[in-house]
């Protein structure tokens, strides 16, 4: 059921998202905007898949609605406006990759070099979007199964947005044992994907 | 300790961002080369980066919800606060590229208490309308309810509401039948926290109030991040992020007090205030020098203390800032106005470690952005003709990666000598 109703409100999304594209093309800028505020999350989120840092989630979606601004006029809707979107910030995410991996090599930081690297290869085994999609429905299943203390902290440190400081204090723990805790907490979301084979 | 749990304790410290110098170069050393190690790293990395960002969305509130109902671990009352609530009390991510927010500063309210004699006339017999609210979005914004989301332009606020606008967007919240007017600018977040009276938090943003005379026990009040206000005027502005309240009075006058202090400043017409842990009053018609925003990570990912920097002429070493910045990997951004001397063409100097780039009224003037020694001999410099006191924008970013950090900002013209561009000549404001 859950599914059938994805499905129609995909279908209601891509027409929205045709009628959008056309007044885009002929000039409405308020069209625009609504096409940003009605795909920005969706698109932040796969961004977010494979950047390395947050930084470059909010550039690469900067960028990408730039470049939609900039060729909405050449668009045909062969596929979905949607699809298109995550063509282009796949493109950008490409390039920004591998500048990062470069400079980062050359910087001689492991880490970051690492990260990037890692995040490119992701992006070339993924393809266009599809796996995505099942590793975020994926990690909402495994959310599910979390234990009540892991949930909260879950909550608390990414939903509230709660520095592990303030987190530590209301819980009268170390940040060590906050930030070790959350560390284990991913762990099992990590096994718990693994066997559903989205990791 | 073994070598797992210090491995798995390095990789919390580094997405947590606590995990510098040394323990960072170990953490590389402990991971590169090793397979299962470095796939371990990544995988916490993107899938900590998921988290951040799939639960900074609506969507994650029916997830966190169910979850929670499921596993039955909330009473009966926070069950209730839990679902009626979670948009409201969200906090918002800083600006720009931002990551984490810095630890919060105690809450802090800003309450309009309005004096009859100094306020706008409010209708007499004229009923309270603490939630008839009407907002008018004069450009496109976004009315959160619950999980879902309608467009702000009309609609008639309930408590637990969330007014987001787009860097772009603006709105205007009204209250039919008297004069009081809420305009909240562009990347703003404000929530409507109900009676009594009018309640709101400014979770980010800037917004301008023109307020009427409140009903006794019924003030108008909003919470920010950072300080207590009490308005005795009727018209003023004020901006919030994680770290500084910043308020503007255009009228009347605004009893100002850092959260949680009793003994409140007096801030009148014409004058600013920045709260960032204490109250320190800014004169509009005296320079001061640059706001200063300082933030954990070289992009400006986490903001961590605002402050008001009478020059920027800092030689840190390999010292942090602050107690309250990190000492490697930091960024700064200044901002404010300056207001020249001369109407004549300034070159303007900046020697740094490691890079910089400098905006005068808006057009980027100095682009000197990359890791460097800092070379007092040969700054990066740029020129721009400025007028003699006509006070233009002036925005200084930089970033520290790793070891020494010092910056200097200089200026000079055919009439001004080479000199730190000087305190009197700088008024500070966000941007």
């Amino acid at each position: 059921m859950a599914d059938a109703d994805d499905e129609q409100r995909a279908n209601v999304s891509a027409v929205d998202d045709d009628r959008l594209s056309v007044r885009i093309q002929q000039g409405d800028r308020h069209a625009f905007l609504e096409l940003v505020q009605s795909s920005e999350r969706e698109l932040r989120i796969f961004i977010t898949l494979y950047a390395s840092n947050l930084a470059m989630v909010d550039e690469v979606l900067q960028a990408t609605y730039v470049t939609v601004f900039e060729r909405i006029e050449r668009y045909q809707p062969r596929g979905t406006l949607r699809a298109w979107l995550k063509g282009i910030a796949r493109n950008l995410l490409y390039k920004e990759l591998e500048a990062r991996s470069r400079m980062h090599a050359l910087e001689g930081d492991i880490l970051e070099e690492l990260l990037a690297a890692s995040a490119r290869r992701q992006l070339d085994d993924d393809g266009p979007g599809e796996q995505a999609e099942a590793r975020l429905r994926g990690l909402q299943q495994c959310l599910l199964q979390l234990s009540p203390d892991a949930t909260e902290l879950i909550r608390s440190r990414y939903y509230e947005d709660r520095p592990i400081a303030d987190i530590a204090a209301r819980l009268a723990r170390s940040q060590t044992w906050v930030a070790v805790t959350l560390y284990r907490i991913r762990k099992t979301l990590l096994t718990c994907l693994r066997q559903r084979g989205v990791a | 300790m073994s070598e797992q749990p210090q491995h798995d304790e390095w990789i919390a410290g580094y997405l947590e961002g606590t995990l510098v110098g040394e323990d960072r170069r170990r953490l590389a050393a402990a991971i590169h080369g090793h397979a299962e190690r470095e796939q371990e790293f990544v995988a916490q990395v993107r899938l900590h980066l998921v988290l951040g960002s799939l639960m900074s969305q609506d969507a994650a509130a029916p997830v966190l919800r169910r979850a929670a109902l499921i596993q039955g671990t909330l009473d009966p009352e926070r069950r209730r606060t839990l679902l009626a609530s979670t948009s409201a009390l969200r906090p918002a991510r800083a600006r720009p590229a931002v990551v984490r927010l810095a630890p919060f500063a105690a809450a802090a309210i800003l309450c309009l208490a309005i004096a009859g004699a100094a306020g706008l006339p409010r209708p007499a017999g004229h009923p309270p309308s603490s939630l008839g609210l009407v907002a008018i979005s004069t450009t496109p914004a976004v009315l959160e309810r619950g999980s879902a989301s309608q467009p702000a332009s009309g609609s008639r606020l309930q408590v637990d509401d969330l007014l987001v606008t787009g860097a772009q967007g603006g709105l205007t919240v009204e209250y039919p039948g008297e004069a009081t007017r809420i305009a909240v600018g562009g990347s703003a977040r404000l929530a409507v926290l109900g009676q009594p009276g009018k309640r709101f938090r400014l979770v980010q943003g800037e917004i301008t109030v023109e307020a009427a005379p409140q009903p006794p026990g019924e003030p108008l009040c909003i919470s920010t991040p950072c300080a207590d206000l009490t308005v005795v005027g009727t018209a003023f502005s004020a901006r919030c992020n994680a770290q500084m309240t910043w308020l503007d009075v255009s009228h009347g006058a605004v009893r100002f007090a850092a959260a949680g202090d009793q003994q409140p400043l007096l801030v009148g017409a014409g004058q600013q205030a920045l709260a960032n842990g204490t109250i320190q009053i800014v004169p509009r018609d005296a320079g001061s020098g640059l706001l200063a925003s300082y933030f954990d990570g070289s992009s400006f990912e986490r903001l961590s203390l605002v402050r008001i920097d009478p020059v920027v002429d800092f030689d840190w070493h390999d010292r942090a800032p602050d107690a309250r910045v990190e000492r490697e990997r930091f960024s700064v951004r200044w901002s404010g106005e300056i207001d020249p001397l001369f109407s004549e063409v300034y070159r303007f100097h900046i020697a740094s470690d490691d890079g910089a780039r400098l905006w005068i009224d808006g057009r980027l003037v100095i682009d000197n952005w990359h890791i460097q020694s800092v070379d007092y001999a040969h700054p990066a410099t740029g020129t721009v003709a400025l007028t003699a006191h006509r006070r233009v924008g002036i925005r200084l970013d930089y970033f520290e990666y790793e070891h020494l950090a010092a910056v200097r900002l200089t200026w000079q013209s055919p009439s001004q000598v080479l000199q730190v561009v000087p305190p009197q000549r700088l008024f500070p404001s966000p941007l």
